[in-house]
């Protein structure tokens, strides 16, 4: 079992599907397929970016238009990263704000 | 890549052996087989066909025919095969790809497919990949209902920005090409766009991680002071500040000529420039050069010789909105058709082929670079787009010049690279200043006032360096020359 599967927790909310990952260079996006959007963990903005440039740059429609959540709990955050994603999420227990997002994300597909 | 092929001929053991050849080959399939010409445009019309083989000489029409008949033939797909070599000249007008002069070897078939191949992989990429990227930024700006679809400042990114979705899907080397596909959109009517900005990038890589600073236009160093300079109204004397400043106290400035202490800056005095001595040769001047260094490439360029790019904003249409959603196709056919023109990679991998094959027989070959040096002149009048037309008609030019068997591309907008096979470098350099010869004469015949520069290096092929060894020499001497 890959590392960043050992971090990977599938999280059910309402009617949707979330997939929480650690970014890490072996990060394969095919999962997403299965998942109504990501919330990844902002560690380092490197791995962030490089799993935003796969999920964006994946041929599947499902994948490379997966709304992407950032979860932070308090540490500094790249603006460009940011602007790069769907929304931020300060803590995991509530996912409101990214439901309606993914909601209205996938209402216009 | 497979390419569903078509034979048309009406020899009958030419087309199994042909068949045969066909099947044999890892990147082709038999689309069909025709005898004639009518039951090729049947087929041309009803299938997709990748690849034709097509025979000069039909008894009911003739290959041309079938190619005036069948509008959606590229050219570029077309291999005429033939008993005779007297059509070469008329098949090459219409754009084909490659001409068999029956029968040929199994090598000669394998160098025709291997260039069909390259121009489908070219036109692959222009077509399915420039559309399906911007099919995907128009749904990810549809789907999340952006009013402004904004370039986000980055400094990891070539441009210095980048477009989300838009810049994922282009890897580094290409990452310019974000512009050029917003800008098709807009012109085809998916987007409507606002101005933000303008910035500068190198006319070689297109990078915008630029080095400027202020040079000597005697010798071109870098190593130059600035002082202000003072005019003392009362004595009319001018000078740098220096000869104000008395040693004991730098802070009170005093007049060499007449002694008085300089007191009310636009009273008594003013300081009307900025004076400038070049460490390395002395020179006092008050317009320096001012240059910009790659930051990627090093390439050393004037600050006017740097490529303008325009920075927008975008909002989709209605039409774009029906894009994103598959309801209007989108096709950017005419975008970007430098991709076949501006292609060093390819180049490289020639270059590598050319090594390979050098090594198993005995001949020479030739590499030469041509720098168009103060080509971006004319790119900054004439704008991106024109620019563009340009580049590629000095390409036509130059392919016009040359063998089948050599190529042709340019590294970036101003360095063209060219090989030349099977001839050594006392053999290809006539060639070499006859294509330098004209392609100063094509620009400077369109742009009056106008004298093109041209640096070019010549270097036999070797087969002890690497094409990228070979290539990196081949510029550095022009950048000498330069």
């Amino acid at each position: 079992m890959s590392e960043e599967s050992e971090v990977q927790e599938k999280i059910e909310f309402d009617d949707l599907k979330f997939l929480r990952f650690r970014p890490s260079p072996s990060f394969n996006p095919d999962i997403l397929e299965d998942y109504d959007a990501v919330i990844m963990e902002y560690l380092d903005s490197h791995n962030v970016m490089e799993a935003i440039h796969k999920i964006r740059s994946h041929n599947e429609k499902l994948v490379y238009i997966t709304p992407i959540f950032l979860l932070n709990e308090g540490g500094y955050m790249k603006d460009s990263i940011i602007e790069m994603v769907d929304g931020v999420i300060p803590n995991i227990m509530n996912l409101d704000y990214a439901a309606a997002t993914t909601r209205k994300i996938n209402s216009r597909l | 890549m497979k390419l569903n092929s078509l034979i048309i001929d009406d020899d009958a053991s030419f087309r199994v052996l042909l068949r045969k050849m066909v099947e044999k080959h890892d990147s082709l399939t038999i689309g069909g087989m025709a005898e004639n010409g009518e039951q090729a445009m049947e087929l041309l019309n009803s299938k997709n066909i990748d690849l034709v083989f097509l025979d000069v000489q039909m008894p009911d029409m003739s290959g041309f025919d079938v190619l005036d008949a069948v509008k959606n033939i590229d050219p570029t797909q077309v291999i005429i095969t033939s008993g005779s070599s007297a059509h070469g000249i008329k098949a090459f007008d219409y754009g084909i790809t490659d001409y068999l002069v029956k029968p040929f070897t199994q090598e000669r078939f394998e160098e025709a497919i291997n260039r069909v191949l390259r121009n489908a992989e070219r036109n692959q990429y222009t077509t399915t990949l420039i559309n399906q990227i911007l099919g995907k930024v128009l749904l990810y700006i549809h789907t999340r209902d952006f009013q402004d679809f904004r370039p986000i400042p980055s400094r990891e990114s070539k441009l210095g920005y980048l477009y989300p979705m838009l810049t994922s899907n282009l890897d580094f080397r290409r990452e310019e090409k974000a512009l050029d596909i917003l800008d098709m959109a807009e012109q085809e009517g998916f987007l409507t766009s606002t101005y933000i900005d303008s910035f500068y990038t190198c006319n070689n890589c297109y990078n915008s991680y630029l080095l400027f600073r202020e040079t000597c236009p005697s010798c071109q160093s870098a190593d130059v002071e600035s002082e202000e300079q003072i005019h003392h109204f009362p004595c009319a004397y001018v000078g740098p500040i220096s000869d104000f400043q008395s040693s004991s106290n730098p802070n009170t400035l005093e007049c060499p000529k007449c002694e008085r202490i300089l007191k009310h800056i636009g009273v008594d005095y003013d300081k009307p420039s900025i004076v400038f001595t070049c460490k390395r040769c002395d020179h006092i001047f008050q317009d320096p050069v001012v240059k910009a260094k790659c930051n990627v490439c090093s390439s050393d360029m004037n600050v006017e010789s740097l490529l303008k790019k325009n920075l927008k904003s975008y909002q989709i249409t209605s039409l774009g909105r029906d894009a994103a959603l598959g309801k209007v196709i989108i096709d950017l056919n005419e975008f970007d058709d430098m991709v076949d023109v501006i292609d060093k990679e390819y180049f490289q991998r020639l270059l590598s082929k050319e090594i390979e094959r050098k090594k198993e027989a005995t001949f020479d070959s030739t590499i030469a670079s041509f720098q168009l040096e103060n080509i971006s002149e004319i790119y900054e009048q004439i704008g991106n787009q024109n620019s563009k037309k340009l580049v590629r008609e000095i390409f036509e030019l130059v392919n016009s010049e040359i063998n089948r068997s050599d190529e042709v591309v340019f590294q970036s907008m101003v360095t063209i690279w060219l090989l030349v096979t099977e001839k050594g470098v006392s053999e290809a350099t006539p060639v070499i200043k006859r294509i330098e010869q004209r392609i100063k004469e094509l620009v400077d015949d369109n742009y009056s006032n106008f004298s093109l520069s041209i640096s070019k290096n010549i270097k036999p092929v070797v087969t002890t360096k690497t094409a990228s060894e070979q290539l990196q020499e081949l510029n550095a001497t022009l950048r000498d020359i330069s």
